[in-house]
């Protein structure tokens, strides 16, 4: 089963892996339509999208499809390096959640394996370990940055003064193996760093592929 | 002494003279191009004469090569003692040294390419009394250059912010008097309109709808806002300059008297001259004051008038210069008093313009400010409001509608096996999520419907039980976004599988209820964005317990 709220995605999606002779079940884009057909098929496996837009992640909706049968495999199919960088305060993932990011995905069949796995261990930690060694603190600072935010109005939000925040960038972009270089704005660094993890486009125009 | 440390500390729109001189304007680019090709024309027009062997073409070279190395000497100063100066000015002083090193440069240079063509050469005495005024002018025109440039810059920045602020302070009453809901409200009704006519051509079995469906989405989401200011000219500046500021005759007799130093020395050096230099030095103040007075009679409206009457004022001064320098005919000496004429008719411009900006900026400002009409800056506020009306729009739609628009006409191109009834599924479905997120207009500010349409897609997770009055209310929408983290918290963090929402509302504030069956939080957590949200929206006024048989009760009181 599939879910996955951009259509053109799912379309391509379900229509590669029942080529590959995966039986897909069921495919739809919301909550609502993913757990009323969840229940109706029960699914083996089910791939959900990170970013389901405004309301539930799809992190939220796996937890409630482990609820109703906790022998589900999870596989998250995503553009986003990190979870974390979706929104703050997510949920932990499920056990045994296949985290796949789809830059890295060379052709379908890493898709088929993690699929498999996932129907044969669906809550042993088969998956190599999830998202950046960045805290909570870093990604939400490259978040707001990327925002184009102000330190002062950074600080406004994090309730923290301004010279903290200052700090938490140096770490953020010490981390990311941003500085030095004098001829980059640093907060133009941490954008790009931003949009490449999230998997953006503007990160392959701004690192010189102007043809993406 | 005293009088000029406290002129360079002098504040003329937000940095100190010395920052406008000494820092990243240092080396006034534009006003070195805009004054090379004068000086060229000056350098021809004031040398050419029957008698010498040396043509206009030849004469042009020379001051091109003199110019050359002015620019040189600038581009070692650049790289040198300038290097940093646009994060730590240097002294006035020393950007005049800089200008002395210029103005020196060029009469060597000159001579050497005479020498060189073969076709004349300056003399020791000229050449060294020539390179000493230029160095002379060099001393004074570079910082005055670098001020007027820097200033202008600076015009120009905080006449951008002061629109900016105006535009942004139309955007707030858009938003007040509900304009930005009805824009809303026009701009979902356009892709709608577009959306279903694309449904009637499928069902027609139109074969270019295809295109029309990529259309709408990039109208609605690729479009940029022109959200620049516009009508900004350096005229505007320099008029405004002028206006505050007409004739600054201090300043242009300081830059008069190295010019009339250089031709005295050049021509004749006697007594005779020295009492005619003076002469026509009280002759431009006098034919200054008949300008002001002139000018304090007929209003100081336009520039063109007083562009005119500077003009006019070099002219006349022109031939009294040409009865005491030149041994020319009058004929002969024409071409130069025009060319000299204007390029002494810029440089007073500049200075006005200059001096205007130390006296009064403040009313310049201000001036600029009004160039920009009340219905120009409410256009421009209305067009940055459609950009981000266009920009949300884009994000909420992105998945229910534009992801779908794509399908619909990736189908058409054949690119994809599904069917027409695919499509059409699709495209009913893009219409409705349409509707959906778009809403009628009426139900903007009704606290039941925001608070409804955002715990909407939270149903499927869990039992949720929400009472809430159907009243209008002018931060339903935040009302609606903090109940939403709210309950998102009592799923994720408090592993909830019921949640209660009440929201009771009287005369003067709202009082919200969360309870949910959850594990409880943690309370020495890191602050999250619902606590930060809740502290911006009640002030304070919100309070979480945990009940002793389970679960957490949020209490939250706006207004």
């Amino acid at each position: 089963m599939v879910v996955e709220d951009d259509s053109f995605t799912r379309l391509t999606v379900v229509g590669a892996l029942r080529h590959s002779g995966i039986d897909v079940v069921a495919d739809c884009e919301s909550p609502r339509d993913a757990l009323a057909d969840f229940r109706k098929h029960l699914p083996k496996v089910c791939l959900v999208d990170l970013d389901l837009g405004a309301g539930p992640t799809g992190i939220d909706v796996a937890a409630a499809m482990r609820r109703l049968d906790p022998a589900v495999g999870i596989v998250l199919l995503t553009s986003y390096q990190d979870p974390r960088l979706l929104s703050p305060g997510l949920r932990e993932l499920p056990e045994g959640t296949r985290y796949v990011v789809k830059q890295a995905l060379s052709d379908i069949d890493m898709l088929t394996v993690a699929i498999e796995s996932a129907a044969q261990h669906p809550r042993s930690d088969a998956a190599d370990a999830v998202g950046t060694d960045l805290t909570d603190t870093q990604i939400e600072i490259l978040r707001l940055v990327a925002a184009g935010l102000s330190n002062s109005e950074i600080a406004r939000i994090r309730v923290v003064d301004e010279k903290t925040v200052e700090q938490a960038i140096s770490r953020t972009a010490k981390r990311l193996k941003i500085e030095g270089d004098s001829s980059i704005n640093r907060r133009v660094a941490l954008a790009r760093a931003y949009y490449r993890l999230i998997g953006s486009s503007v990160a392959r125009i701004a690192d010189g592929d102007v043809n993406a | 002494m005293p009088r000029a440390a406290h002129l360079a500390q002098r504040e003329v729109l937000g940095l100190s003279v010395r920052e406008h001189i000494g820092g990243r304007f240092a080396i006034p680019w534009v006003a070195a191009f805009i004054s090379f090709p004068l000086n060229v024309a000056s350098t021809i027009a004031t040398n050419l004469s029957p008698e010498s062997n040396v043509t206009a073409v030849q004469w042009g070279v020379v001051s091109v090569v003199g110019i050359a190395a002015m620019v040189g000497v600038l581009l070692i100063a650049k790289f040198t003692v300038l290097r940093t100066c646009a994060t730590k000015p240097v002294p006035i002083w020393l950007v005049g040294l800089i200008g002395s090193a210029v103005g020196a440069a060029r009469v060597p240079a000159m001579d050497g390419t005479l020498r060189l063509l073969g076709v004349a050469e300056f003399g020791q005495s000229t050449l060294l009394i020539r390179t000493l005024s230029g160095a002379l002018l060099g001393f004074i025109l570079l910082p005055l250059g670098a001020f007027v440039t820097s200033t202008v810059y600076q015009f120009r920045t905080q006449r951008r912010a002061l629109v900016n602020d105006e535009i942004a302070w139309h955007q707030a009453q858009m938003r007040a008097e509900g304009a930005t809901a009805a824009l809303r409200v026009t701009l979902v009704a356009k892709v709608e309109s577009e959306l279903s006519s694309a449904i009637v051509e499928l069902e027609s079995g139109s074969p270019v709808i295809g295109e029309t469906l990529q259309r709408t989405g990039r109208d609605l989401w690729d479009a940029q806002p022109e959200s620049q200011p516009r009508g900004f000219r350096w005229g505007q500046v320099v008029g405004a300059g002028l206006r505050h500021n007409p004739l600054p005759t201090f300043l242009v007799l300081i830059i008069w008297a190295p010019t009339a130093a250089m031709n005295f020395a050049s021509y004749q050096s006697s007594l005779t001259t020295l009492v005619r230099v003076t002469a026509s030095c009280l002759a431009l103040v006098g034919v200054f004051h008949v300008g002001r007075l002139w000018i304090a009679r007929h209003g100081r409206s336009s520039v063109g008038v007083l562009g005119a009457v500077l003009f006019a004022s070099w002219a006349l001064t022109s031939p009294i210069s040409w009865w005491l320098f030149s041994k020319k005919s009058l004929g002969e000496a024409i071409p130069s008093m025009v060319v000299n004429a204007a390029w002494l008719t810029l440089v007073t411009v500049l200075s006005g313009a200059a001096v205007a900006a130390v006296r009064s900026s403040e009313a310049i400002l201000e001036e600029l400010r009004r160039k920009v009409s009340e219905a120009e800056i409410q256009a421009l506020a209305a067009d940055e409001e459609l950009a981000i009306l266009r920009r949300e729009l884009g994000a909420q739609l992105h998945g229910p509608v534009r992801s779908r628009l794509n399908t619909a006409s990736a189908v058409l191109q054949g690119m994809s096996g599904a069917d027409d009834a695919h499509l059409g599924g699709e495209l009913h479905a893009a219409l409705r999520s349409l509707t959906r997120v778009g809403g009628d207009g009426t139900s903007v500010g009704n606290l039941n419907d925001e608070v409804t349409r955002n715990l909407d897609p939270w149903e499927p997770l869990l039992d949720l039980y929400v009472t809430c009055p159907t009243v209008t209310h002018p931060q339903a929408q935040s009302v609606a976004v903090l109940i939403e983290e709210a309950v998102a918290n009592a799923y994720r963090h408090g592993r909830a599988s019921e949640v209660r929402v009440t929201v009771v509302s009287d005369e003067s504030q709202l009082r919200v209820e969360v309870v949910d069956n959850g594990i409880g939080v943690d309370s020495d957590s890191e602050p999250g964005l619902g606590t930060r949200l809740l502290d911006h929206h009640t002030a304070g006024r919100w309070s979480r317990q945990v009940r002793p048989e389970g679960g957490t009760v949020l209490d939250i009181v706006i207004g």
